[in-house]
């Protein structure tokens, strides 16, 4: 079964697309490659990200479904959760969110819940050992309003699903389009929440007629949270979910890998990096959400895992907004660069 | 087949093995997670023709088989005629 074009259709165009491809060519004369970066951070809109594909398609289902609540889930420093609350409320629905409680909030996490609270969501604490089985706690709240005669709509963990996924064969299909009819890549490089956008591109060269004869790329997941079995466990439920609402079935591809070693990267380690990809590139990645994911291709260049001659695109997800999860690093990180450019004995 | 192991068979069923003993909660354990939980609530109600309440699905009513045998009977209990 293919998706036709209509299906990927956007009723509710929130985002700024197409978002830029560009090269980089001072890593690309380095390591031999051309590497793309996929300027998914231009979508606009409240900071959009990728994540802001995924949302056009399911909040126009939740309007179909005459939603008048949206739930959706992640942690303090979500993005998900900043955007649903955003946008549930420029379309006049109330936003419930459940929030993993942390031990202690670092500031960038204290921005986001404020944020989310100036945009009059309601926040749910749920504890460690409630996020295990968080699933419960969205039926128990689901439940609540439907017996309060409010018709709740769930954006799930990640916009997983399939709506959000039409979202993410929707950028795949904008890649094809702006290569001219093409996909030249040989390497995608993604950082990896939920492992929903590693489906999306996975599924789109079994689903898009005009990809489903092509030579579908090497993807490559950067794990930020997850296991990387968890992650691949993730992506492996989600195509059964899509092949038991499509009843066609599909299944992982073997060119998907995952990589968790940049998974949970210390503040030290994302301030040295900043610092680094910054000096040397002019770019400023979010330390949360993309930079883990570009070192980690950055040590894939280093070591050949992507070889020379190959055509990698890195998918630059959202805009820097966590500068304050390594600010009190990024001092001595400034410093030791420095130290080490010769520039500070200049000084 | 009593509850308990119509229980322990759900559980088997959707492809996780808790303790023979029974002992340690079935989250810290690993083997209730977020994707587990909603294949579990499934198959406990397939397997007991049953509609589990939603404000009843409480961590602590799945934190062993004990709790979950408990859930179950408290569910029974209120679907029987009269009750």
């Amino acid at each position: 079964m293919t998706i036709a074009p209509d299906d990927l259709q956007r009723c509710l165009p929130l985002a700024n697309l197409p978002t830029p491809i560009e090269i980089c060519q001072l890593l690309s004369q380095r390591y031999g490659v051309t590497l793309h970066l996929k300027r998914d951070d231009c979508t606009g809109g409240l900071h959009g990200g990728t994540k802001l594909r995924a949302l056009e398609h399911l909040l126009h289902q939740a309007e179909e479904e005459q939603a008048s609540d949206l739930i959706t889930l992640g942690e303090a420093t979500s993005s998900q959760c900043r955007l649903v609350a955003a946008l549930g409320r420029r379309l006049g629905m109330r936003v419930h969110l459940l929030v993993r409680e942390a031990a202690t909030l670092a500031p960038t996490a204290v921005d986001n819940l404020e944020m989310m609270e100036l945009l009059g969501a309601e926040i749910i604490f749920l504890t460690q050992s409630e996020w295990q089985l968080y699933p419960l706690a969205v039926r128990r709240l689901t439940g609540r309003l439907q017996r309060a005669g409010q018709r709740p709509y769930f954006i799930p963990f990640g916009c997983a699903g399939r709506p959000g996924t039409r979202g993410i064969l929707g950028l795949v299909q904008e890649l094809y389009e702006q290569q001219e009819q093409s996909f030249p890549f040989t390497q995608v490089v993604i950082a990896a929440g939920s492992g929903g956008t590693l489906f999306g591109f996975d599924l789109a060269f079994k689903v898009l007629p005009e990809l489903r004869d092509s030579t579908p790329p090497q993807l490559l997941g950067l794990s930020l949270d997850e296991s990387a079995d968890n992650l691949l466990r993730n992506i492996d439920r989600y195509f059964l979910e899509w092949s038991q609402a499509t009843s066609c079935r599909v299944s992982r591809s073997d060119h998907i890998r995952v990589d968790d070693r940049w998974a949970k990267l210390d503040p030290e380690a994302r301030a040295a990096g900043l610092v680094k990809v910054a000096s040397e590139l002019g770019e400023i990645f979010d330390p949360l959400y993309v930079l883990p994911a570009f070192l980690g291709m950055l040590s894939m260049l280093e070591d050949q895992t992507l070889p020379s001659g190959a055509s990698i695109l890195f998918l630059v997800s959202g805009p820097c907004l966590h500068l304050a999860s390594c600010r009190d690093q990024l001092g001595p990180a400034l410093a030791a660069a420095s130290l080490a450019s010769g520039a500070g004995d200049r000084a | 087949m009593n509850i308990r192991e119509a229980i322990l068979e759900v559980f088997r069923q959707i492809g996780r093995e808790p303790r023979p003993d029974g002992k340690g909660s079935l989250v810290d354990q690993g083997i209730l997670d977020s994707l587990s939980i909603l294949d579990l609530i499934s198959g406990l109600e397939q397997r007991f023709d049953i509609a589990l309440e939603d404000e009843m699905l409480t961590l602590d009513r799945f934190e062993s088989i004990s709790s979950i045998e408990q859930l179950v009977r408290a569910t029974l209990d209120l679907a029987k005629p009269g009750s």
